[in-house]
């Protein structure tokens, strides 16, 4: 595998131009499977095409539906952090053989594109992906979604919003990780209350708390559950203050800061994928989730590929991939994940905080000002 | 496209005086002349309004809006001034102050370098002269965004190579580039190029006669250099000064990368940070924008008028041979400082990206860990390499700097020809809006040009067409500074002498003009080509899934922790940005000018 790295960039590297189209062929072995071996998401799944798509005996797509789906590349934009949508994009791709064009994009981003798109009549998505319901809701103000129930989700509580115009898929962790190379596993914090008792000042991270509905999630869950000081505690700890998750993940994974806080995923995907000394703990006062909403757009031009891939995305294989991820499932017959050793808490068990649609939008507002004044960040 | 139209027609600015002579009806032909002669002024002007000042106009509206200006959503009945009073607020005000100190610090070490190495390479007899105009330029292919995340893996107080070294050899020091230094510094060895660049033309093409003059009356170097050299490079270092300090000033991704870990505030990071509110301050964002602008206005028109009051013609029809300053004792110094400021932009970024692209894991120990086998590996690159991703953007890439460079540099040359060589009324205005976008973050003019092009009837909106749009309008004022640069320092009368001797005006702009600024041409067609490969502030907003451009790629990576990636995707980008410059610096160099005499 390395070997044949190697040469295709010895290659490459005298062909800088020419070469990259015929690398293409050469390289996308040596690719697929350097990713196998590392991947998060492991395991084979049973697929069966010769009446729709089947897949471990769940039915995903009828033989009319799969079958102009295969014909179709999807365009996806997305709100989610990019290493995990590729995993989950990845495994739809291997399991159903439909492609995925990617427009991976940060939440306010994700918005204003959609918004100028949906304006001009050029809405170049088939499906988004957000974590924010207020974007959420935006985006279904300017009549941008297309209803659609995905089957079987309306067994499950709250997972088909406004009468499936999108839908939730999972929901994302928010907690506390450290390095390992700089935290010895005894010394790392338990409980968010640990990490404001001064012993991590000036080595603290932390995200910008307008930067979607993770932070908004984590808001609340600071105000709520930990008192309204919590955000005075933690930003006296001097914090370096990331504009977003994946760029702080980054920092925790090269060293610049010792703690800070993470999603499960992406600790997880930095971990296994990437080999960064990186864990996440599971705090005292409870894990914070918040909800991922998938939804398919009134401009779909693609739209059998898209109720294939909201179907994959809440079939029980979909609904495994993102549990190995490090989600907790929309389905509550799917188990909750394990990650790197760490059984995690049922969403159920009281140890798992989260955010309801109306706290988004009642307090989201007031949380961020708090935030921005504590923080000393912008207005 | 519609660009060709005045190519064609702007000879006849000039040629109708001709026309003008004959006999008969002279009323009704100067009518006609005056109308041939407005005709090219008016499609110029009408191009550049649609690409500066109509974006411009709707981040103004938003500015004085309490809604966005969307498809649909043109509300001119919500006005307001309320965004005005954001521009108080303490974090504005800082945001602002910061902004200038960065603008000015990073002005003064650009414009340190720039001259410095164009002293050496164009007036000196160090050695080396070559290889230091290479060193000058160098730093141009490297990306802002590139330049930036390469400085924050070299120097990163906790993990940064340069660290983990200095504590591997147990001193007890931190070199921390998160700092308003550290910020200052990656802008001023990043931007210094340009600062050299117009020094460089500047020194090189000066008038031989003028100091060997002060030389024949008795004038010992010093005096010479002065009270003529220094005069005459004076609109170069001015210009290069407010090239500099705007464009440091409005830098995004530098800022963004280096500023924000070290809470430096610039306003367009505040800018871009009101922009990604949840939900997007973008009204107040344009008040922000809309004041910036101005202020840089008013430092573009001062420099205009300073330029303006004194002639600056130094290329004429007899031979040139600039004196060459004996450095003496001072040579090797010199190209060693030359040296370490290559080692700085270039060399050292370079090998830190290349090491980051290659690490096995992410965190680094020590340096000795690097050299450990297995520690480095090819595989992310070569992964890179092969992506869909990375041949689309790299092709997209290339495509739109070629789309822009070529119709940037037409566009500046005929808007410095209506301005400089014809007596046009509109050339003021023309040059005014031309200027314009230097003073407007490319991030605001984004979203400006976002929203013209989805009013306008015109499907450009989701090609690549807009990102080549895009970066015409936002190096609009580089081209055509560098374009009226070098037709300001060309005498006319060589292009007039032709047309006298019969030659039309077209054929006198081919054969005299053209080939006589071939220098300027060619290296307003390299900066456009370049500044647009390295684009990224602009594009962000611009880009659909197909139309993904390398810078967008690494930001998206860096944006998402990616690090790898970005690193891996930025030594590709650097690589491709040479091939580049190579290719064009050669295809530049085949045609040499006819000599003069």
């Amino acid at each position: 595998m390395k070997l044949k790295g190697i040469n295709t960039m010895k290659l490459a590297s005298k062909l800088p131009l020419i070469g990259s189209g015929v690398m293409l062929a050469i390289g996308l072995t040596a690719c697929g499977g350097a990713q196998a071996g590392t991947s998060v998401v492991t395991g084979a799944a049973q697929v069966k095409t010769d009446d729709g798509l089947v897949i471990n005996g769940e039915t995903i797509a009828d033989k009319a539906t799969y079958d102009k789906a295969k014909t179709e590349t999807l365009s996806l934009y997305s709100g989610y952090t990019e290493s995990s949508e590729n995993a989950l994009v990845a495994a739809f791709t291997k399991d159903t053989g439909i492609k995925v064009n990617v427009v991976r994009l940060t939440p306010n981003k994700l918005a204003e594109r959609v918004l100028s798109e949906k304006g001009a009549g050029k809405l170049g998505a088939d499906v988004i992906r957000t974590s924010d319901y207020r974007i959420a809701k935006t985006i279904e103000d300017a009549g941008a979604w297309q209803s659609y129930e995905v089957p079987g989700a309306s067994a499950f509580k709250d997972v088909s919003i406004d009468g499936g115009k999108f839908t939730r898929m999972f929901d994302s962790v928010y907690t506390i990780g450290y390095n390992t190379q700089l935290v010895k596993a005894a010394d790392a914090p338990t409980s968010w209350a640990d990490v404001v008792d001064g012993k991590w000042q000036g080595k603290l991270g932390i995200v910008q708390g307008g930067s979607g509905g993770s932070t908004a999630a984590l808001n609340r869950f600071m105000e709520s559950k930990l008192g309204p000081e919590y955000f005075q505690s933690y930003a006296s700890q001097k914090p370096t203050i990331y504009d977003s998750l994946g760029a702080e993940a980054t920092a925790l994974a090269r060293g610049e800061v010792a703690v800070g806080t993470v999603t499960i995923s992406g600790t997880n995907i930095s971990a296994v994928q990437d080999k960064a000394p990186v864990k996440f703990i599971v705090p005292k006062e409870g894990l914070v989730a918040y909800d991922y909403f998938l939804g398919m757009t009134s401009a779909a031009t693609n739209s059998d590929a898209a109720k294939v891939f909201m179907n994959y995305n809440f079939s029980k294989q979909g609904q495994k991939v993102f549990a190995q991820i490090g989600e907790y499932p929309a389905r509550t017959d799917v188990a909750p994940p394990t990650i790197m050793g760490v059984q995690l808490p049922a969403i159920d068990s009281g140890q798992v905080y989260r955010m309801t649609n109306a706290e988004a939008i009642s307090s989201g507002k007031d949380d961020l000002a708090k935030w921005n004044k504590v923080f000393g960040y912008t207005k | 496209m519609s660009l060709k139209t005045p190519t064609r027609n702007s000879p006849a600015v000039a040629a109708t005086p001709g026309t003008a002579t004959a006999t008969g009806k002279r009323r009704s032909l100067r009518a006609v002349a005056n109308l041939r002669r407005n005709y090219p002024t008016a499609i110029i002007i009408a191009i550049l309004a649609v690409l500066v000042l109509l974006p411009l106009a709707l981040v103004l509206l938003a500015a004085f809006s309490n809604s966005v200006p969307r498809p649909g959503n043109i509300s001119l009945g919500s006005l307001t001034l309320d965004n005005l009073a954001f521009l108080g607020s303490p974090e504005a005000l800082g945001a602002l102050g910061n902004s200038l100190i960065v603008g000015a610090g990073s002005a003064v070490v650009a414009l340190v370098i720039g001259a410095f190495l164009a002293f050496i390479c164009a007036r000196s007899d160090a050695p080396m002269r070559r290889f230091i105009f290479f060193i000058g330029m160098a730093p141009m292919f490297i990306p802002a965004l590139v330049g930036a995340l390469a400085w924050s893996l070299l120097s990163s107080p906790s993990a940064g190579y340069i660290n983990i070294l200095l504590r591997d050899l147990g001193i007890d020091a931190v070199v921390n580039i998160y700092s308003m230094p550290g910020l200052i510094f990656v802008l001023g060895i990043f931007y210094a190029p340009y600062a050299f660049l117009l020094m460089h033309s500047s020194l090189s093409m000066m008038n031989a006669d003028l100091e060997e003059a002060a030389g024949v009356h008795g004038a010992p170097l010093r005096t010479m250099l002065r009270t003529v050299t220094l005069p005459l490079a004076l609109p170069a270092l001015l210009g290069s000064a407010v090239l500099v300090f705007a464009l440091t000033m409005e830098n995004f991704p530098v800022a963004q990368v280096i500023g924000n870990p070290a809470g430096v505030d610039t306003l367009p990071t505040y800018i871009y940070r009101l922009m990604s509110a949840t939900p997007a301050k973008s009204n107040q964002a344009a008040s922000i924008a809309v004041v910036l602008t101005a202020a840089l206005l008013v430092i573009t028109v001062v420099q205009q008028r300073i330029i303006s009051k004194r002639k600056f013609t130094t290329v004429t029809g007899k031979g040139n041979r600039p004196r060459q300053v004996p450095l003496r004792k001072l040579r090797w110094p010199f190209t060693i400082l030359a040296l370490a400021y290559f080692a700085a932009s270039v060399l050292l970024p370079m090998l830190a990206l290349l090491a980051a692209s290659m690490q096995a894991s992410p965190f680094v120990a020590s340096i000795s860990q690097l050299f450990e086998s297995g520690a480095l590996s090819f595989s992310e690159l070569g992964q890179v390499l092969t992506s869909h991703d990375f041949q689309l953007a790299l092709r997209n890439s290339v495509l739109v700097a070629i789309l822009a460079a070529a119709a940037g540099t037409i566009l500046s040359f005929i808007a410095s020809y209506i301005k400089y060589r014809t007596k046009s009324k509109g050339g003021t205005a023309i040059e005014l809006i031309a200027m314009t976008p230097l003073a407007v973050p490319a991030i605001v003019m984004g979203i400006g040009l976002l929203w013209t092009w989805l009013l306008l009837p015109v499907p450009v909106y989701g090609t690549l067409a807009i990102l080549a749009i895009a970066c015409v309008a936002v190096f609009l004022p580089q081209g055509y500074r560098g374009v009226s640069a070098s037709m300001l320092q060309m005498d006319q009368d060589l292009e007039d002498s032709a047309v006298m001797l019969g030659a039309s005006r077209a054929r006198a702009i081919v054969s005299v003009t053209l080939p006589l600024m071939r220098v300027g041409i060619t290296s307003s067609f390299l900066l456009f080509l370049m500044l647009s490969m390295r684009e990224l502030s602009a594009s962000i907003f611009l880009f659909t899934s197909n139309t993904r451009i390398l810078s967008i790629l690494v930001f998206d990576d860096f944006d998402n922790g990616q690090s790898q990636a970005a690193a891996a995707v930025s030594v590709l980008y650097c690589v491709v940005i040479a091939v580049l410059a190579i290719v064009a610096q050669w295809l530049g160099a085949d045609r040499k000018p006819k000599p003069l005499t």
